[in-house]
């Protein structure tokens, strides 16, 4: 026993030393302040993406009470990120004088923060510090033949930022080497080399730059800037674009309602317009019309084919669009588990068999990926097998008629579109099959119940009355 | 309260240990005072093991008194119960790689004197190798690893002879992509080098892709 105590406070007491050298470094503290600046920076660019989205048309009132708040939220943001960059920067001067000169401190903190901690930052080799934030491209490449990564964070590095394509990855292997050096300067204190270091790799990286480029090179950065060129090109028609549905969708000021009033009250039926102010949440060609009276130009090749359809029928009605529910489906009829086009439900692989609610619906559809066709229903009498084809025999003579929904009393009736088949079972609840599988009582549902079964809270015995319970 | 196992009690709903340490909880649950006795409910969404042993777990690996390895101690949330059933005269080994839920287990140990926290990574067995001169009664893993198995086969050198295991297996660790019952059966084979399998029970619905195999060591 005695033995055990011993024992118990040296574990105790090593755990206790462990933890404390884990949290007395700085770098914790780093970690944490560079984590946080990089999620900062996607909150503040999705705050402001929508804000710029919901100032593009011109709200008033209410609508800028609502997110009254938002702009001076991110302008809050932005100051707390400045603080953050600050803090960073100060610390890693200090706790990595040589590295956070070479590496810039906001790449070098998160390079840390990437490792984990000091120690296992400054024994890493400098491959494995050069392909650092890569660590998809690199798992990639291990495991497949993808090509290896150049740079992870130190893509970001400002001697790599001028380079070619095709001399970065030369460069970072140059850069990640020095950084090996530095961090191994720090962590044993050594001296403070980072200028003589920094100057070194400046006139490495010129020379590099001064290197002639080979023809496959030359080749390679041509096919690159190529792709470059098409992928801003499609990004600046996008913009555009959007530009364009910006300004065809901007809510008009009182005044410019007016003005299209009036010029526009001229006695045709349709250009009347109830109320005196021309629609605010009109038609589309309406708008565009309007849009065309009080100036503005109307540009893309979508709106010229509008303003044809405009033109040649003039009316109110807008040609309207196809709702999503309106959509034309490729299936109706009673889905199957597994087949290649059509969704299958969801594995149920927790509970037990699967629920049979679509086996004593009658298939009057084709087979795999055929169309239901109301022409070719079944003969009466016989039910077809599941899924096979619409045209099933007569039953042999003196063969027992099988009751389906097809010679029962009731009538068979033409479904609606969006009607439920009548004969429709919900599916069970997999509380029938309890037993199986312990389960608690009173607890809700595993997943989703989509046809409403909802579970009752079940009133169980409790513990007795007497038991004092706080 | 009836008595299911050695130190766990039922009342026909939930399950419950006896408090070691009177009044006080230790992860926000109930307290239930009967007679002289206090007790803790288990909360089985919480815990593998309580969920075991709500899905039909056959033997309970922990005793009174029993020595036991418990790899994959997280913060405590069931190694209090279990330090509850192996009572004051055991000792539970609790291994766990994160300083962060060390911290909040140390603070546990300091109130339960049987448990034993060693701060390493399960995979690295030399760490805590020499406190294991006498081999333990009974083993626990919950580590989400790829290679679970392997690790728990490589802490098994600390169990003796005949001692029971219980490795709570996470299934998406393995693979992603493979059905679980194909995960468990290869798994299964690395197990069964050294150990018998005994039982293997679903978690549903308390965890899902996990299983619980019940193990005698060879």
């Amino acid at each position: 026993m005695e033995q055990r105590d011993f024992l118990r406070k040296k574990l105790m007491k090593k755990t206790r030393e462990q933890i404390n050298e884990k949290f007395a470094g700085k770098e914790i503290h780093i970690i944490k302040a560079v984590n946080l600046l990089t999620d900062l920076d996607s909150i503040n660019n999705l705050m402001r993406e929508n804000l710029n989205e919901w100032q593009v048309r011109a709200p008033s009132g209410e609508a800028l009470d609502a997110f009254g708040e938002l702009e001076t939220n991110t302008l809050g943001i932005e100051t707390e990120k400045a603080k953050l960059n600050e803090f960073i920067q100060k610390e890693m001067r200090t706790e990595f004088p040589n590295f956070s000169e070479v590496a810039t401190p906001i790449i070098g903190a998160k390079l840390l923060s990437e490792a984990g901690s000091k120690k296992r930052l400054c024994f890493m080799p400098a491959s494995t510090i050069q392909v650092l934030g890569a660590e998809k491209a690199l798992f990639a490449h291990l495991r497949k033949n993808a090509k290896s990564p150049k740079h992870g964070h130190l893509f970001n590095h400002p001697l790599l930022q001028n380079l070619p394509r095709f001399k970065r990855g030369k460069a970072a292997r140059m850069i990640a080497g020095k950084l090996a050096i530095a961090l191994k300067q720090d962590y044993f204190g050594g001296e403070n080399t980072s200028a003589e270091t920094k100057k070194l790799l400046e006139e490495k990286i010129t020379l590099l730059l001064q290197e002639p480029a080979t023809e496959e090179q030359k080749q390679k950065e041509m096919e690159y800037e190529q792709i470059n060129a098409d992928r801003r090109r499609e990004t600046f028609t996008k913009e555009n674009k959007k530009k364009e549905f910006a300004a065809e969708h901007r809510t008009f000021t009182p005044e410019e309602r007016k003005a299209f009033f009036e010029k526009n009250n001229t006695g045709k039926p349709w250009t009347k317009v109830s109320g005196n102010y021309a629609p605010t949440e009109g038609s589309l060609s309406q708008k565009r019309k309007f849009n065309a009276m009080m100036g503005g130009e109307i540009t893309s090749s979508y709106d010229n084919q509008a303003r044809g359809a405009f033109e040649s029928q003039p009316s109110f009605d807008a040609p309207q669009e196809r709702s999503y529910s309106d959509r034309p489906r490729r299936f109706d009829g009673p889905r199957r588990f597994g087949s290649g086009d059509r969704p299958s439900y969801p594995r149920r692989d927790s509970f037990g068999p699967r629920p049979s609610f679509n086996r004593d619906r009658p298939s009057y559809g084709g087979g795999n990926d055929r169309p239901r066709s109301f022409g070719s229903r079944p003969q009466f009498g016989s039910r077809p097998a599941y899924g096979s084809r619409p045209y099933s025999p007569r039953p042999a003579y003196g063969a027992t008629e099988e009751k389906s929904a097809y010679n029962s009393e009731k009538p068979f009736q033409r479904r609606e579109e969006g009607q439920f088949h009548s004969d429709f079972k919900p599916r069970p609840s997999y509380r029938s099959d309890e037993g199986r599988h312990a389960r608690p009582s009173g607890h809700s549902s595993f997943g989703s119940n989509k046809f409403g079964n909802k579970s009752k809270p079940s009133f169980t015995k409790r513990t007795p009355r007497t038991a004092k319970r706080y | 309260m009836k008595e299911i196992f050695d130190g766990i009690y039922s009342d026909g709903k939930n399950i419950y240990t006896k408090n070691l340490t009177l009044g006080k909880k230790v992860y926000g649950e109930r307290l239930i005072r009967e007679g002289n006795e206090e007790y803790r409910e288990w909360d089985a969404y919480r815990s593998k093991y309580g969920a075991g042993i709500k899905n039909g777990l056959s033997e309970s690996i922990f005793s009174s008194g029993c020595t036991a390895i418990y790899l994959g101690s997280a913060e405590g949330t069931t190694v209090s119960h279990v330090s509850d059933i192996v009572g004051e005269k055991g000792a539970i080994f609790c291994v766990d790689v994160s300083e962060i839920a060390m911290n909040k287990l140390t603070k546990l140990a300091e109130t339960r004197e049987n448990l034993y926290p060693i701060l390493s990574d399960a995979q690295l067995t030399d760490n805590y190798k020499e406190y294991f001169e006498t081999k333990a009664d009974a083993m626990f893993q919950d580590i989400s690893q790829r290679n679970q198995a392997d690790i728990f086969i490589r802490n098994a050198q600390f169990l003796k002879k005949g001692g029971l295991g219980l490795l709570a297996l996470k299934t998406k660790c393995i693979s992603q992509s493979e059905a679980k019952e194909d995960i468990l059966v290869s798994e299964k084979k690395i197990l069964e080098k050294e150990f018998d399998i005994i039982q293997t029970i679903r978690l549903e619905p308390y965890e899902k892709h996990h299983y619980l195999i019940l193990m005698k060591k060879k």
